[in-house]
């Protein structure tokens, strides 16, 4: 009982002190007074009498100081006393205290918001045992594909061998769906049934599709994602069971997923996807992605032994499409994960060196700092604090940096996070859903709360070290000074090492990323619009039809005021949606289906290479007369011509892609465009082969339209003359085809901005270390500049002396930082294109910036020793 | 005037438990010239010693304290002894007789050590 009142009491004393001391005063004032009383009573003098009651009560302050340690919790009260006392220090000097806490947030707040979308894209998925739900992947090793996708016939024949208890596919397209009096187009998947039964994930409304209904001619059924829900349709439950009209037709919906189902990229409908047509039975024509449950019971390591099986036999029996090929399983979370891991390592290894580089300029700031307070740590000492109360008193100090940097470090993780998720990269789904990681983010600020507390209580640890008197006398004892300049001269190096690294990964990034922009891409892509549609099959279903509403749709655009062409073709340049095929050719028999050359496809309208200004090496353009009836034709590319027919001209020859498709005649030969970022990582340059597209017609098209000045001013009228063609068939991604340039490199464009931020801080901070050391060594060898001036050195002799030391440490940090460079920058290779990891100009720009602004740095304080005045030097200490 | 001793540690609180149920509420000044006074003005009893023990006192609840009116007009507090602290006082006589008892055998100059 007393022993729980007690402290409760002192805590209210604690709290209410000012009345406590009120009272304590008044009290003693009462005792005086009285005594005095007592005193004059006796008939002393009233001076005598308060003398006499001031030496009969003893010290008034002693007591009240006692009074006081009896009232309070000491632990808590000495400790609010550091506080107020650390407090008081870091606000007495404001810069230091600035820029530590703001490196410090820097650094904790990027680092734990890409460790936060790490974790959350890495989290395995809420998918019932997702190690058994796998791609069926076709490689084809010998021609160097991987990843293709499955023929239909592949897929049955895959689904009967009994490895899985689930096996569906899907095709990646996309719906123009109504809403309201608005036609958007909306991403999504054709998929089986099985396909969205296996990831074993219940709807979170209603019910999915079942195997029965997807049939030819069966009803039109839809299954909504959540994001799509919950956006477009205002998360109204009552949709489950409503017609939404999508493609022109109206389709029944069955059921919402969760949130939690796994999107491959911004998949928002599901349709039942139905196995029929001609192309079903061409074992040729890949375009299913498969995904299926294991068997119960089957490991995966024996279904992959299986499979093998499986596709030995089916390359035995059909040679010509399954020879070379190898259906591989891969489990669904090291696809996805599979996809991001570029991207991740590059930012994860980016913000780890930065948040390094933060601990080095703490630590060598603390250093610094821990110098100057040397003395005042030696004068603490000296009246009798005992050290571990000064090291207590430092520990405090750093942790209320650190608290204050940790709320701080809040604001550059929201924005990092929010630009991050502003880019909505397939790479890195869900990633506006990712909150920050508290987990994280508490881990990062008690990692450089460590580095900080470290080296902020080298100043304690010294005053224990030096003798006081010593300590008094020069501040710092001259051994601990040295160790002090060369730990210090160790974070500069590696502050420099760090911010080379990071520079030259950025430099890197950026280089591609011009040669991107700059590069000629075969075309002029200045003041030219693209914009996408597809044309619902129900609506358009024959090759007339399509050729028609193109036809006239690029008509209609072509009559807008601005526009000086506007043309068809089924894909432009840039897009990562190739379409490719084996070229056979009449002249030369291939022996091996691995040896035949493989083209890029597509159609387009005869004016196409005229409104992207592609030039027209040989033979002639496609003209109108080359229609469905005519003779059919292809146009092929220059590198495809020189491959193909070295030496001759490809006039006149005949060419086919796929071995039952028609023979054409190639009537011409034109320049080659660049093609898409995904394909030229993955295959190097392909041949491109056009055909016309009043001969090949495709559901799907794209627009270019080139106008006189800023295309993007045209989007409302373009839009205008669709509406009044098809209301259902929406316009959408409408950009600039510069812009389409670039879009397929949105990770790439991610990375190289993160990268360059990163990077600048890290050389902000390198600054600043340099800065640092050189000035710190100035003021304490001023004395030593002031007898060497006045002996007769001349001020370039002092500078000198001081900047040697200087480009030492600059020169040791950038050599190890290129080393390190070196051996490091192939972790970005992927996201380069057109420069080699090892590329010299980035080298010796990086290094350059980096040399430059080092020797401004550390030019300014140096400087400073040169204007020593002699004779103040010296009487100065 | 004699010389006097500082009170000891750790008796004063028996003392101002005693003094307060003798004598009723009393203001510290009070209680300090009492206990000098029970003394014999042997004992000396400085603010220093007598605040933070009144305090301790207070805190663990074996007495109360309230704002009163000295004899002479002067605002002071008066402290008072509680139902816990008279059962303290209680123990602690019992305790410190015992004590003072056994002191008084040891320090006897002719004890029954021969029994």
């Amino acid at each position: 009982m007393t022993a729980f009142r007690r402290p409760l009491a002192r805590l209210r004393a604690l709290l209410g002190r000012g009345a406590q001391d009120r009272r304590l005063a008044e009290e003693f004032e009462t005792h005086l007074l009285m005594q005095v009383d007592d005193n004059l009573r006796a008939g002393m003098s009233p001076e005598e009498a308060r003398r006499q009651a001031l030496l009969a009560s003893g010290g008034l302050q002693q007591a009240a100081e006692a009074v006081r340690d009896q009232r309070r919790l000491p632990l808590i009260e000495t400790t609010l006393q550091d506080v107020r006392y650390g407090w008081r220090m870091i606000t007495r000097a404001p810069g230091f205290s600035v820029v530590v806490v703001l490196t410090l947030a820097i650094g904790i707040g990027a680092n734990t918001a890409i460790y936060s979308l790490t974790e959350a894209v890495l989290t395995p998925l809420a998918i019932e045992s997702p190690n058994r739900v796998v791609f069926v992947w076709t490689d084809a090793a010998k021609r160097g594909w991987r990843q293709l996708p499955a023929s239909v016939p592949d897929f049955e024949d895959w689904a009967a061998s009994g490895l899985f208890d689930k096996l569906g596919a899907f095709v990646d397209t996309g719906f123009n769906v109504r809403l309201g009096d608005q036609t958007d187009r909306v991403s999504g998947l054709q998929i089986t049934a099985d396909g969205l039964a296996a990831f074993g994930i219940p709807p979170a409304l209603g019910r999915i599709f079942t195997t029965a209904e997807a049939v030819p001619g069966g009803a039109r059924l839809a299954v909504l994602g959540h994001a799509f829900w919950a956006s477009r349709l205002a998360a109204d439950p009552s949709v489950v069971g409503r017609d939404l009209v999508i493609d022109g037709s109206l389709h029944r919906v069955l059921g919402v997923l969760p949130e939690t189902f796994p999107r491959f990229g911004r998949e928002d409908i599901y349709t039942p996807l139905v196995l029929d047509g001609p192309a079903a039975a061409d074992r040729g024509k890949r375009n299913l992605t498969v995904i299926g449950r294991l068997a119960p019971g089957l490991r995966l390591a024996t279904a992959q032994q299986r499979m093998d099986e499986v596709s030995r036999h089916l390359a035995e029996q059909f040679p010509a499409t399954d020879g070379d090929c190898l259906a591989r399983l891969q489990p669904i979370g090291e696809a996805l994960v599979e996809d991001s891991r570029a991207i991740l390592t590059v930012l994860f290894g980016a913000v780890g060196l930065m948040l390094l580089a933060a601990c080095a300029n703490i630590a060598n700031l603390l250093l610094a700092r821990g110098t100057a307070r040397g003395r005042e740590m030696a004068l603490r000492a000296a009246i009798g604090a005992s050290h571990w109360r000064l090291c207590r008193q430092l520990l405090t100090e750093h942790l209320l940096l650190g608290a204050v940097a940790g709320v701080v470090a809040l604001l550059p993780a929201t924005i990092v996070m929010r630009f991050v998720a502003s880019f909505q990269l397939d790479e890195l789904p869900h990633t506006n859903l990712v909150g920050l990681n508290t987990r994280v983010l508490a881990f990062n600020v008690v990692l450089s709360l460590i580095a900080s507390v470290v080296f902020g209580l080298v100043p304690a640890w010294q005053a224990r070290q030096a003798d006081v008197r010593n300590g008094l006398k020069t501040a710092i004892g001259s051994a601990a000074g040295t160790i002090h300049r060369r730990l210090r001269g160790a974070f500069v190096i590696v502050e420099f090492a760090l911010a080379i690294v990071l520079l030259v990964a950025a430099g890197l990034l950026i280089r591609s990323f011009l040669q991107i922009r700059s590069s000629d891409p075969g075309y002029d892509p200045r003041h030219v619009l693209t914009m996408r549609v597809a044309l619902a099959e129900t609506r358009y279903p024959t090759p007339e039809a399509r050729l028609a509403y193109y036809t006239r749709l690029s008509e209609g655009l072509r009559r807008l005021p601005g526009v000086v062409g506007a043309s068809t073709a089924n894909e432009i340049p840039t897009t990562d949606d190739y379409h490719a095929a084996g070229l056979w050719t009449s002249d030369a028999a291939v022996a091996r289906a691995e040896d035949r050359t493989i083209v890029l496809y597509g159609s387009i309208m005869p004016d196409y290479p005229q409104v992207m200004r592609m030039p027209l090496l040989q033979g002639r353009a496609f003209v109108d007369a080359d229609r469905e009836k005519a003779p059919l034709v292809a146009i092929v590319d220059r590198s495809t011509a020189a491959r193909t027919w070295p030496g001759e001209s490809p006039i006149g020859k005949r060419l086919k892609l796929g071995s039952n498709e028609p023979w054409r005649e190639v009537v011409g030969v034109i320049g080659d465009a660049e093609q898409g970022v995904l394909l030229k990582l993955l295959k190097g340059r392909l041949g491109q082969v056009y055909l016309p597209f009043a001969q090949a017609p495709t559901t799907a098209g794209s627009l270019v339209v080139r106008a006189n000045g800023d295309p993007t001013a045209l989007t409302s009228a373009i839009r205008e003359v669709a509406h009044s063609i098809d209301v259902d068939q929406p316009l959408f991604q409408i950009r600039t085809v510069a812009d389409a340039r670039a879009a397929g490199r949105a990770a790439h464009r991610l990375a190289t901005t993160l990268l360059a931020t990163f990077g600048s801080v890290a050389l902000l901070m390198a600054t600043l270390g340099i800065y640092g050391v050189v000035a710190n060594n100035v003021g304490e060898r001023t004395r030593e500049f002031g007898i060497r001036l006045a002996l007769g050195a001349a001020p370039r002799d002092v500078l000198a002396v001081v900047f040697r030391n200087a480009v030492a440490l600059m020169v040791v940090g950038t050599g190890i930082g290129l080393v390190v460079a070196g051996a490091l920058t192939r972790v970005v290779s992927s996201l380069l294109v057109g420069v080699q990891p090892t590329d010299p100009a980035t080298y010796l720009a990086v290094v350059a910036v980096l040399g430059c602004l080092g020797a401004i740095a550390s030019y300014v304080p140096a400087r400073r020793a040169t204007r020593v005045d002699p004779t103040t030097a010296l009487r100065s200490e | 005037m004699a010389p006097r001793v500082e009170v000891w540690l750790g008796t004063l609180s028996v003392m101002v438990l005693k003094t307060l149920d003798t004598m009723g509420p009393l203001h510290g000044y009070g209680i300090a010239r009492r206990i000098e006074q029970t003394s014999g003005h042997r004992l000396a009893v400085h603010y220093g010693t007598l605040y933070p023990g009144l305090l301790q006192l207070e805190q663990d609840g074996f007495v109360s304290s309230e704002w009163g009116v000295s004899d002479n007009g002067r605002r002071a507090r008066y402290y008072a002894i509680t139902r816990a602290g008279k059962k303290r006082l209680a123990k602690q006589t019992a305790q410190w007789q015992q004590t003072t008892d056994i002191l008084e055998r040891f320090l006897r100059p002719h004890s029954e050590e021969v029994s």
